[in-house]
């Protein structure tokens, strides 16, 4: 087992630094003028523009930009951002936390919601509640985040005013105001862009639950169990959900990545201060260091999704563990 | 038929319907201003869809974006196919180090999320035209295809069939191409369905901010742009295009599963 954590690991540190040398190659052979975001509309001369270009290091050949790139990386260096001249690493701090508050929560309750509710249609196929969650689920699964968005804004913040329509927070609460006030305020704020990522991505993990429970309730052990009398609790239990947990494990690797990439969009909607808004607002301003940075977060988060997927794989499956 | 499929077929009927006789029932929509009514107004029989701010009908504009959306999405989805077939039979083919160089391409492909490099690569060529957006974007979804496929080719080269065809002499192309590629066909079918969804939900969310086909494209995610300083005064702005997303991805998503039943009935 260590062995093998170790071969992964190693393995998964290999891969992030080939995909962020392919990201910076991507990024550096763009066209366009990479220091257009600095100078913006300012006259500039050619000798302010070559000490421009030498103080950021665009005036070097790729492969010199790539090495100093990984070199300035191991040491937790991001470089600059052009458009507000503060360390990558700081900002990418400050954008976290938002990120990982709404793609936290969301993960919670697609896996505790979206599971219980995949569990209980697979144990009764025919009533008409599983049928109706599952005509839900592909409406779910197919209804983009943001459209479900703007139309619980356009109902609850602006035809009913009752929840705020975008935003981390109220700016005009004082800073000394009441703990009570503040966690209410934030809670308000949270409550359209939550309610549209689970509503868009529940549907995921539900069907999948459900299909795995469903190839589950019909092996000849859950035959067995019940024909020595066990409680149907205990069979929905013991004997249909935990090995119709596997594939969810397979899932929530790949959730972690899709959470962040997936709320792109959400968070620009709901001008969320978040890694996902970050990126799209980096990409438009062609802020090169700062997508570079936003970039890299991601790929660490997508390796580091698939590791905690493989070793949960190995916890819940017996067959592998003891390989 | 099962309910769900009849479901998915009648929407992706209406839909092309709505692609292919829209455009020569409602007019040029840039064309067809109703200025004198007013700007925004709300549906009526006139306008079954009411108007947008520059006065266009937005039923004609939904009608134009279909054809593009749909567009998008099957040629999205067959270059990404394609790409991922080529990649994924040559990796599950390869014996050494070819096939594990090509293995770690793969994993290198689904290692950097697709919406940085989309992102990346749609500010860079900034106004793009829809067809590159369509290209660009099977471009980026070749990995999770590849993936799959090398999959089913690693399980059925194995199988007793292709050993025979091995006996008998069959050259390697051969056996990829009659023995192994009808077997990863179905899976690779079901996945490009379900994948013509993705496309079409991307390419609205890219449009979305402002990323997409340039005004005065119809796109479905372009008018929801629009319709996001508007929609206070303007519901039927969201709703219109809103409602159309919703049910091209139902109905892709309707017959992947109904394909899924109907191709690999032992995987649910």
């Amino acid at each position: 087992m260590i062995g093998w954590l170790f071969r992964r690991s190693a393995d998964a540190v290999a891969t992030a630094l080939v995909a962020v040398v392919v990201l910076v190659l991507l990024v550096h052979l763009l066209p366009g003028d990479p220091l257009a975001v600095l100078i913006g509309e300012r006259e500039v001369d050619a000798a302010q523009r070559a000490a421009l270009a030498a103080s950021w290091g665009t005036d070097q050949p790729i492969w010199i930009a790539v090495g100093h790139y990984l070199l300035s990386l191991g040491h937790g260096d991001l470089g600059l951002a052009m458009s507000e001249n503060r360390p990558v690493t700081t900002i990418l701090l400050e954008r976290l936390w938002p990120t990982l508050l709404l793609g936290g929560l969301t993960l919670v309750i697609d896996f505790t919601v979206g599971l219980a509710l995949g569990l209980w249609s697979a144990l009764h196929p025919e009533s008409w509640r599983a049928r109706l969650i599952g005509a839900l689920t592909v409406v779910g699964y197919s209804l983009p985040s943001f459209v479900l968005g703007m139309v619980l804004v356009s109902v609850f913040a602006q035809r009913l005013p009752w929840l705020p329509p975008a935003g981390l927070a109220d700016l005009t609460l004082p800073l000394d105001a009441p703990f009570a006030a503040t966690l209410v305020d934030r809670l308000k704020h949270l409550v359209l862009p939550l309610a549209s990522m689970v509503i868009a991505t529940i549907a995921v993990p539900l069907r999948q639950q459900r299909s795995a429970v469903m190839g589950t309730v019909t092996q000849p052990w859950v035959l067995a169990a019940r024909a020595r009398g066990v409680s149907p609790a205990a069979i929905a239990w013991r004997h249909c959900w935990r090995p119709a947990l596997t594939p969810v494990v397979t899932l929530l690797g790949l959730w972690l990545p899709m959470l962040v990439g997936g709320a792109v969009f959400i968070e620009m909607l709901f001008n969320w201060p978040g890694i996902g808004s970050l990126i799209a607002q980096a990409t438009a301003s062609r802020d090169i260091p700062l997508v570079l940075g936003a970039g890299v977060l991601l790929i660490v988060m997508v390796q580091v999704g698939s590791l905690v997927a493989d070793i949960l794989y190995r916890v819940v499956d017996p067959v592998q563990r003891d390989q | 038929m099962k309910l769900q499929t009849k479901v998915g077929l009648g929407l992706l009927g209406l839909l092309a319907l709505l692609a292919m006789v829209g455009p020569f029932v409602t007019v040029d929509p840039d064309a067809q201003l109703d200025l004198l009514h007013g700007t925004l107004q709300p549906p009526s029989l006139s306008h079954l869809l009411g108007t947008d701010e520059f006065s266009r009908d937005v039923l004609a504009r939904l009608a134009h974006g279909a054809g593009i959306s749909l567009g998008v999405g099957l040629i999205a989805v067959v270059v990404a196919a394609l790409l991922g077939m080529a990649i994924g039979l040559w990796a599950g083919d390869s014996e050494g180090m070819a096939g594990k160089m090509l293995r770690r391409v793969i994993n290198l492909g689904l290692a950097i999320p697709r919406i940085v490099v989309l992102l990346v690569l749609l500010s860079a060529i900034g106004a793009v035209p829809i067809w590159l957006l369509a290209v660009v974007l099977g471009m980026t979804g070749w990995p999770a295809m590849a993936r799959l496929v090398r999959g089913e080719t690693l399980r059925l080269r194995t199988a007793q069939y292709v050993s025979a065809a091995q006996a008998l002499g069959a050259t390697r192309a051969r056996i990829l191409w009659r023995d192994i590629l009808p077997g990863a066909l179905p899976p690779l079918l079901v996945a490009a369905t379900l994948g013509i969804a993705d496309a079409m939900l991307l390419e609205a969310g890219l449009s979305f901010l402002g990323l997409g086909a340039p005004p005065p494209a119809a796109s479905w995610g372009g008018m929801l742009l629009e319709s996001r300083s508007v929609m206070a005064v303007a519901p039927w702005m969201v709703l219109a295009p809103g409602l159309a997303l919703v049910a091209a991805t139902s109905a892709a998503t309707l017959l992947g599963d109904a394909l899924r039943r109907r191709l690999q009935p032992d995987v649910t």
